[in-house]
């Protein structure tokens, strides 16, 4: 097999990238007949357009440059077209609850794989860290769905991720300090470290922009407040992942690995997509993604005097894939559900800062507590779907659940 | 914080209403997935089912919907309007049967307007009957809709 060399294939000419509304407005997937894993693919690459649109803005905020800035605004205005053309194939049908189930199968996932591949132990502690408590955002969304959507998360998530209690959502609310984490070193850093960080905490933080926004329209109070507690934990994880990064890159290096990043994704999900009509569009931004880099290219040799070789993998990592993490993650419930934050580590005791943040930002109780006993009330249980058998935790097992 | 309560809430009419969309969009999966006489069954439930709701919907749900929410008027109209549409599909297919050579086709049809029509519903009536009603009234309501079915399908 030939290998895919981002560096010198050609792709589509920058000034050919322009397309109409018609052409934007992508026909949107069918839940009921398609692979779940399409639609987690689409809210990946929706987050990874929105983060090139708004690092392509704060890029522009500090670039004195008249020529140059209009060169960039030209392609954050394709990326922008580009985000368009993706998030418009989300199913209209969803409701935004449907949708953010979605949301969270999508941090599961995608942070699991990330974890697995990851290279550096440190950086890998911190996807296995945080994924738990998506994990556990998920158990609370389907609970919500089922109480006030009469509908079951299982129809969402088709049984490639399974449903039930991670570390509990109220521990999430950890001091604002305690989730800076220690950064990679640029020098020394594997090239695949800086991608992961990049995917991973752009995906969180399109994640926060969706609780910010679709959680006032509910009006029962119990998903208004569900919203607002993990919409503020949404938000500790992008300080969580994005400090995971290293400050000192400069502009032009993040630029390069951002253009870099959308190629090895797109290429990545090109390959694994079953739907070919969602297939065509992610090979039609591949290519255009292939022309933003070359543009990045140029820019980091101009400014910096460097070589974006010195910064990017010598080949195009393996590909990233959506497929169900059930063994891993249970391994991580076993091993890994008491874990909080101190400092840049981690520690498995309830240490004094982390008490008092508990107690100041829980005194009146937890939306993501209340929402399981509301629908145990109703329905005689939680709503979970554990295809693999009971929990491996035994204190977060059903039966234990529902006796209490 | 207004404080959400564990007091186990009543089921009022727009539960109903969510649960039978539900049930309704399974047993079109159902339908889809199944083959012979399991598919003939699945398909006289859905019939029916759909029938004795969007009924039971025309004759309590659209009329105080027009009688209280924003536009009511215009809204409903359109709600009757696609219930017509999906009335005239189903009689069609109940007269052809599953296993006859067009049914496949006019199927996928009837589904792709019974669930657009759902979301209509779900967006632009049921969330601002919520916001209308008296809860106690939405409570009641569900047992008169539920009691109407019930008639409807014994003299069907
Ligand atoms: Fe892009
Ligand atoms: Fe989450
Ligand atoms: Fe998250
Ligand atoms: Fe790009
Ligand atoms: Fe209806
Ligand atoms: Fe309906």
């Amino acid at each position: 097999m030939k290998l895919f060399n981002p560096l010198t294939e050609k792709g589509i000419p920058l000034d050919q990238h322009l397309r109409t509304w018609r052409e934007l407005d992508s026909e949107p997937i069918d839940p009921d007949t398609a692979d779940p894993y399409t639609i987690c693919r689409a809210i990946v690459m929706n987050g990874i357009e929105v983060e090139a649109v708004f690092f392509g803005h704060h890029l522009a905020r500090v670039c004195t440059d008249m020529e140059l800035k209009r060169e960039l605004a030209y392609t954050r205005y394709i990326e922008a077209q580009q985000q368009k053309a993706v998030n418009w194939l989300l199913p209209p049908i969803a409701s935004p609850l449907q949708t953010t189930i979605a949301y969270e199968q999508v941090a599961v996932d995608l942070t699991s794989w990330v974890a697995r591949m990851e290279p550096d132990p440190y950086l890998r502690q911190a996807y296995e860290f945080g994924v738990l408590e998506d994990f556990d955002h998920l158990y609370r969304y389907a609970n919500l769905f089922e109480m006030i959507e009469r509908r079951k998360a299982e129809k969402v998530v088709d049984s490639l991720t399974e449903v039930m209690p991670g570390r509990p959502t109220r521990l999430h609310h950890r001091h604002p300090a305690d989730n800076v984490r220690d950064h990679y070193d640029k020098d020394t850093a594997n090239p695949l470290s800086r991608l992961h960080a990049l995917t991973v905490m752009s995906a969180e933080q399109q994640t926060m922009n969706f609780y910010m926004n679709v959680g006032p329209q509910y009006m029962e109070p119990i998903a208004r407040q569900l919203y607002i507690e993990i919409g503020m934990i949404e938000q500790e994880h992008v300080t969580h992942y994005e400090s995971l990064v290293d400050p000192g890159e400069t502009w032009w290096e993040r630029l390069v690995t951002h253009e870099y990043n959308e190629v090895y994704l797109y290429y990545s999900f090109m390959r694994q997509e079953t739907d070919p009509r969602v297939k065509a569009i992610w090979e039609l931004h591949l290519n255009m993604e292939l022309a933003h880099l070359h543009a990045a290219c140029d820019l980091m040799r101009r400014m910096d005097g460097r070589e974006p070789e010195e910064i990017l993998p010598r080949e195009l990592p393996e590909p990233v894939k959506f497929e169900p993490n059930k063994e891993f993650l249970r391994e991580l419930l076993a091993t890994q559900i008491d874990l909080t934050t101190l400092g840049t580590g981690y520690v498995r005791e309830a240490h004094e800062r982390f008490e008092r943040m508990q107690q100041e930002i829980n005194r009146d109780g937890s939306p993501s507590e209340e929402v399981i006993d509301m629908h145990g009330a109703e329905f005689g249980s939680d709503y979970r779907v554990e295809t693999e058998g009971q929990h491996p935790v035994e204190g977060l097992r059903q039966m234990a659940e529902a006796q209490r | 914080m207004r404080a959400a309560t564990t007091v186990v809430r009543q089921k009022d009419l727009i539960d109903v209403l969510l649960e039978q969309h539900a049930l309704i969009e399974e047993l079109f999966q159902l339908v889809e997935t199944s083959r012979g006489k399991a598919k003939k069954e699945a398909f006289t439930e859905l019939a029916a089912l759909l029938q004795a709701h969007e009924e039971a919907e025309a004759e309590i749900v659209h009329p105080l919907a027009a009688a209280t929410i924003d536009a009511g008027i215009e809204v409903t109209q359109e709600r009757l309007e696609e219930e017509a549409e999906a009335k005239e599909l189903l009689a069609q297919l109940i007269k052809s049967g599953p296993g006859s050579a067009a049914f496949d086709d006019d199927f996928q049809q009837l589904r792709a307007s019974v669930l657009e029509h759902a979301v209509h519903e779900e967006r632009y009536e049921f969330k601002h009957l919520r916001a209308s009603q008296p809860p106690e009234t939405l409570v009641e309501l569900a047992d008169k809709f539920l009691k109407r079915q019930k008639r409807l399908a014994a003299t069907a």
